[in-house]
């Protein structure tokens, strides 16, 4: 077996480094850049578990919206974007809208910031 | 860390004809820090003759290496600062500019500094800020009021659009534009954008505003207002712009009880307002304008991020603000439902 595509593995115990060892030897003016660093790795390891599935249930709920099984996810996105600027979906349709607007900002909170709005 | 030694000869001759001085010696300068977009130093002269003679601590104030497309430069920033000054609004008095890029290579311009901190994070923890918050709001509160006074036209800042139609539904339109410009394709600021494009206030009452009047752009010490900051982003709008973006929840600094900015009651930041300026606010038209900000703040968050993205600039700092965004979403989401029953 291989270890080399670990990448999420590796950024955690890097990350883990940083926190435990590095940073409370850092001076505090690098203190605040040190904690950048430390969330960009995080951001990055869920990135990393959770992206491709996060992509696909979006792609799955516009498909689904719009009867397109077989559109990507940028060609949906593009198209949702146009029909709710153009105030397309009327008053009846904006219950179904909030709730899938919702559910895919949840999905991308739990990589950018899973501690917030919970 | 200095501007470089072989620019401090050209700047105090500089300074000396600015300020008719007989001689300037820059006796100290160090980077402030702050500010993604421009670069702030410290300076303490020593002026002999002239119209500044004396020891003073100065800011100079010129652009980073990039910035945001929507920002002012510092020469348009000057002028803005000197018509709030003149308005009697806390900013630290403008000095000098000095539009010859011979100069120091850039445009940059010189204030008085102001002491304090200006940093959210530690504003919203700071025990003095805990006990004086109130009275901090209802001050800030004031000072938007004084500054709401000026009212268009005004000449020396011809440079800034005066919109030509409601000024929300202008807004509206300058946020899809820059998402077009983007290529940005984010359902969320487009529903939020077409439920503000509904619910629009329909009055003209222009005002000059900050636009970024928030906690972490102004200066505090103990527990008092010293200066309000970073008038880049300075336009004509609605008065109530300034109010939403002061209670926007992100600016709260994680301190979400005290809805104005993480130091103050809402109550207090209107009752300060009111006092200064004579008339009541208009609750309940209020809400609209936090969710205005909070878009804003996401285009703004894009843009920012885009410059990381985009190669303009390599920041950590402007790489992680492309995670602010879905914070804002869930915010803009949650205000509106929150709007709508509290109308119902």
């Amino acid at each position: 077996m291989s270890y080399l595509g670990a990448t999420a593995d590796l950024l955690k115990v890097a990350r883990t480094v940083l926190r435990e060892t590095v940073m409370p030897q850092t001076s505090p003016e690098a203190r605040y850049e040190a904690a950048m660093v430390a969330n960009a790795m995080a951001i990055a390891v869920r990135e990393l578990e959770l992206g491709p599935k996060t992509r696909s249930a979006e792609r799955a709920l516009l498909a689904g919206l719009y009867a397109a099984a077989d559109a990507s996810l940028p060609e949906l996105r593009a198209r949702f974007c146009r029909d709710l600027r153009a105030g397309r979906f009327g008053a009846e349709r904006e219950g179904e809208i909030r709730a899938l607007l919702l559910e895919t900002v949840r999905a991308r909170l739990a990589i950018s910031n899973p501690t917030y709005g919970s | 860390m200095a501007l470089k030694d072989e620019l401090i000869p050209p700047l105090t001759r500089w300074l000396e004809g600015a300020l008719g001085a007989r001689a300037v010696r820059i006796e100290r300068m160090e980077k402030l820090g702050g500010g993604a977009i421009q670069e702030n130093w410290g300076l303490d002269v020593r002026v002999t003759g002239g119209r500044l003679d004396g020891r003073h601590a100065l800011v100079l104030r010129t652009d980073a290496p990039s910035r945001v497309a929507v920002s002012w430069d510092r020469a348009q920033e000057f002028r803005i600062l000197e018509v709030a000054f003149r308005a009697g609004v806390a900013v630290p008095e403008p000095v000098a500019l000095c539009e010859d890029e011979a100069v120091i290579g850039k445009v940059f311009y010189l204030m008085r500094r102001a002491e304090g901190e200006a940093r959210g994070h530690k504003l919203v923890r700071d025990p003095a800020v805990r006990a004086k918050g109130e009275a901090l709001a209802a001050r800030l509160g004031a000072e938007l009021a004084k500054l709401h006074r000026v009212r268009p036209p005004v000449p020396e800042l011809a440079f800034i659009p005066v919109p030509d139609r409601a000024p929300a539904l202008w807004r509206v339109e300058e946020y899809r534009r820059h998402l077009d410009a983007l290529g940005a394709k984010e359902p969320v600021l487009e529903w939020a954008l077409t439920w503000l494009e509904r619910h629009a206030p329909q009055g003209r009452d222009l005002c000059l505003v900050h636009a970024d009047f928030r906690t972490g752009n102004y200066l505090v010490s103990n527990g008092e207002l010293t200066a309000v900051l970073d008038w880049e982003f300075a336009g004509f709008s609605d008065p109530l712009e300034d109010l939403g973006w002061m209670l926007a929840k992100y600016w709260r600094f994680g301190s979400y009880e005290l809805e104005a900015g993480g130091i103050g009651s809402r109550e207090a930041l209107f009752a300060g307002y009111e006092a200064e300026a004579g008339h009541e606010i208009d609750r309940a038209a209020v809400p609209y304008w936090e969710v205005m900000a909070t878009v804003r703040w996401a285009v703004i968050a894009l843009m920012q991020a885009a410059r990381h993205f985009e190669g303009q600039e390599d920041s950590l700092e402007l790489a992680l603000t492309a995670h602010v965004l879905p914070v804002l979403e869930l915010d803009l989401l949650t205000r509106v439902r929150e709007i709508e029953e509290t109308s119902r």
